[in-house]
């Protein structure tokens, strides 16, 4: 369906947006995002490329704000716009409606948690006028994030010093970087290590000490942020008898199921955790009083565990 | 003869134009006169000899359409309004809402940050049209996100079920404590005094996320004495019911900066192989269960009476007497 001239006006605006914004767009990609062919696409495009114009009243020329450039596949900003130009978005005279400006501050009051700047803050404060609400996202930046991120953007490895889910030592590691990020709260490096090439996940807040190595690799294309991690192989399943008032006391991650409450205040529930170190600390953190009714071993092995840390107290 | 030009790009030529001569009257003339594509050869607007435009005729009345036509479609189209004058006959480009460098660092900010499940990706506006590949980090938005910000922003009382029981709450904050988003409301019921709801414990009916108004906007205030970052500080040992008490903890080295992530402590004693940390434990049951996720690389040294807690924790637990 063709589209009207202020329908292609719009298009043309989120275009020159995006231009500036990702720095390079894809014909294909904007015909796709606006449900219109290639040549439709350029047809919308091609009055913005490579324009400037003399204003007859004697002054410099006007160099297009807007002006783009393609190489038949790409568009990008344009030699004049980079220079002059003004990115059409920096002319928005209205706020942005509530449901972006909440997308903005959130973002941003992510990035000022991160690393504080004033200008940034004073975004925020605009953005705080359209969304009045106090939203508190802090993501932690362990100490070795920098080391880990420029090793990243070296495209080199990462020599540290491990400590791994339950272990009591770390470990020399030297690690490739795929991707570096935060998901769920916490910072990420997913990448191999240098001595095997199986693809890992470490944990950013687990690297005691980092520094960049001389191996210098490829990065590979397209490494997603997951989803999640499927830790169902490492699950650990007990089923304990105990006071309702000390489930909260547990700490997380544990599931509850199959919870059924007694006469006396107490319960049973399944309690699911991942790995061993966690199993093991979940039966310790059981009010002594608690009792585990399955699997059997997890009686002794609560047992067992309680006696090898209480020898620290002896 | 002068390249046809075409309407969208005699739009752009306008408000590239206007915000080049912001600080001038720009009138009709000078817009016919310097901006490509508003003066029609096929239809040439009559002139005095001044060489200024005459009003009033036809073609005079069609261009100033014109430029009003174009300047309704640049508001309505790309968000920039353009004000006439009608005293001056003047045109001026409004200021814009961010300056250039906060519309930068928004959209850096956007395209570092990946707000899942929160706005559909073909939206527009200022942010987002940055990709998701180069995203770093990423925070899921759960359904409860967007419904909870509207009852903060309209100040309205909603309910909730929270571990299986009805209550009505008015939401004054939302944020994230460690890996959790937490929820912070008055209590109407007991004098408006905060509580904290950690949101993966609350349940919906069907599935169906929805917060049931109960009052109207408005209806309440929050608290300026409530500091958000206090309230969304939920470490037990800020918040717990036990009397302040002075501990310190004998951490293995490889752990200080884990147990410093769990504990708020400082360190006041540091060899080769160990740290001691000192901190304020308010939360006993609490503290007893974090400190044994340490596996013996953080013990607690004294005083005395915390020192015995975790022993006779673990020495019932192990079945010694």
């Amino acid at each position: 369906m063709a589209r009207s001239k202020g329908e292609q006006f719009a298009i043309l605006g989120e275009i020159l947006a995006a231009v500036d914004e990702r720095r390079c767009v894809s014909i294909d990609d904007v015909a796709s995002q606006y449900g219109i062919t290639r040549e439709e696409a350029l047809a919308i495009v091609e009055p913005v490329l490579y324009v400037e114009f003399n204003p007859a009243d004697g002054a410099n020329p006007i160099t297009w704000m807007h002006e783009l450039e393609f190489d038949g596949e790409d568009l990008m900003p344009g030699i004049g716009a980079e220079q002059n130009g003004t990115p059409i978005r920096n002319l928005e005279t209205r706020p942005p409606d509530h449901d972006t400006a909440l997308d903005l501050y959130l973002s941003a009051a992510i990035m000022n948690s991160l690393q504080p700047n004033p200008v940034l803050a004073t975004a925020l404060e605009k953005l705080a006028d359209l969304v009045p609400v106090t939203l508190l996202v802090p993501i932690e930046q362990p100490p070795a994030l920098g080391v880990v991120q420029q090793a990243w953007s070296q495209r080199r490895s990462v020599h540290t010093r491990y400590l791994a889910d339950g272990r009591t030592e770390a470990t020399e590691r030297e690690i490739v970087p795929w991707r570096v990020y935060a998901n769920w709260g916490r910072w990420y490096v997913k990448g191999t290590a240098v001595d095997h090439g199986e693809e890992r996940t470490y944990r950013v807040d687990r690297m005691l000490d980092a520094r960049i190595g001389d191996v210098e690799y490829e990065r590979p294309d397209d490494i997603p942020i997951p989803q999640w991690f499927d830790m169902d192989h490492n699950s650990r399943t007990v089923r304990v008898r105990m006071p309702a008032a000390a489930e909260r006391s547990l700490t997380a991650p544990v599931v509850f199921a199959d919870r059924v409450v007694l006469d006396d205040g107490w319960v049973e529930v399944t309690v699911t955790v991942h790995g061993d170190p966690r199993l093991d600390h979940l039966l310790v953190s059981l009010p002594p009083e608690a009792e585990v009714l399955e699997p059997a071993e997890c009686v002794a092995r609560r047992r067992d565990h309680a006696a090898a840390l209480l020898a620290d107290y002896s | 003869m002068a390249r046809p030009v075409d309407a969208n790009e005699r739009r752009l030529n306008l408000i590239a134009y206007l915000d080049e001569r912001r600080t001038a009257r720009v009138t009709l003339d000078d817009i016919v006169n310097n901006v490509p594509g508003y003066d029609n050869p096929d239809q040439p607007i009559p002139r005095d000899p001044d060489g200024d435009l005459t009003p009033d005729t036809t073609p005079w009345d069609s261009v100033r359409k014109k430029v009003r036509r174009d300047v309704k479609d640049i508001s309505e189209k790309l968000r920039i309004d353009i004000a006439y004058n009608e005293t001056e006959g003047s045109y001026r480009i409004g200021r814009p809402f961010f300056t250039p460098a906060e519309r930068r660092a928004l959209v850096a900010a956007a395209s570092l940050i990946e707000l899942e499940g929160f706005l559909p990706a073909d939206r527009t506006g200022i942010g987002q049209v940055v990709g998701d590949d180069r995203a770093q980090i990423r925070v899921t938005i759960d359904d409860w996100f967007v419904p909870l910000v509207q009852a903060i922003e309209d100040r309205t009382p909603i309910r909730i079920s929270y571990d299986g029981r009805e209550r009505v709450v008015e939401p004054w904050f939302l944020g994230r404590w460690r890996t959790a988003w937490y929820l912070v409301a008055g209590d109407p019921d007991h004098d408006h005094q905060m509580r904290r709801f950690r949101m993966d414990r609350l349940s919906f009916a069907d599935d169906q996320v929805s917060f049931p108004v109960v009052g109207e906007p408005g209806s309440y205030d929050i608290p300026d004495d409530v500091d958000a970052e206090e309230a969304l500080d939920l470490d037990p040992n800020s918040w717990g019911p036990d009397p302040a008490t002075e501990v310190e903890v004998r951490v293995a080295a490889d752990h200080e900066y884990r147990f410093m992530q769990e504990f708020d402590a400082e360190i006041v004693e540091r060899t080769t192989d160990h740290v001691v940390a000192r901190l304020v434990v308010r939360h006993r049951t609490s503290f007893v269960i974090r400190i044994l996720a340490f596996r013996g690389q953080a013990v607690v040294l004294a005083p005395p009476d915390v020192r015995a807690l975790v022993r006779d924790h673990l020495a019932s637990t192990a079945g010694v007497a």
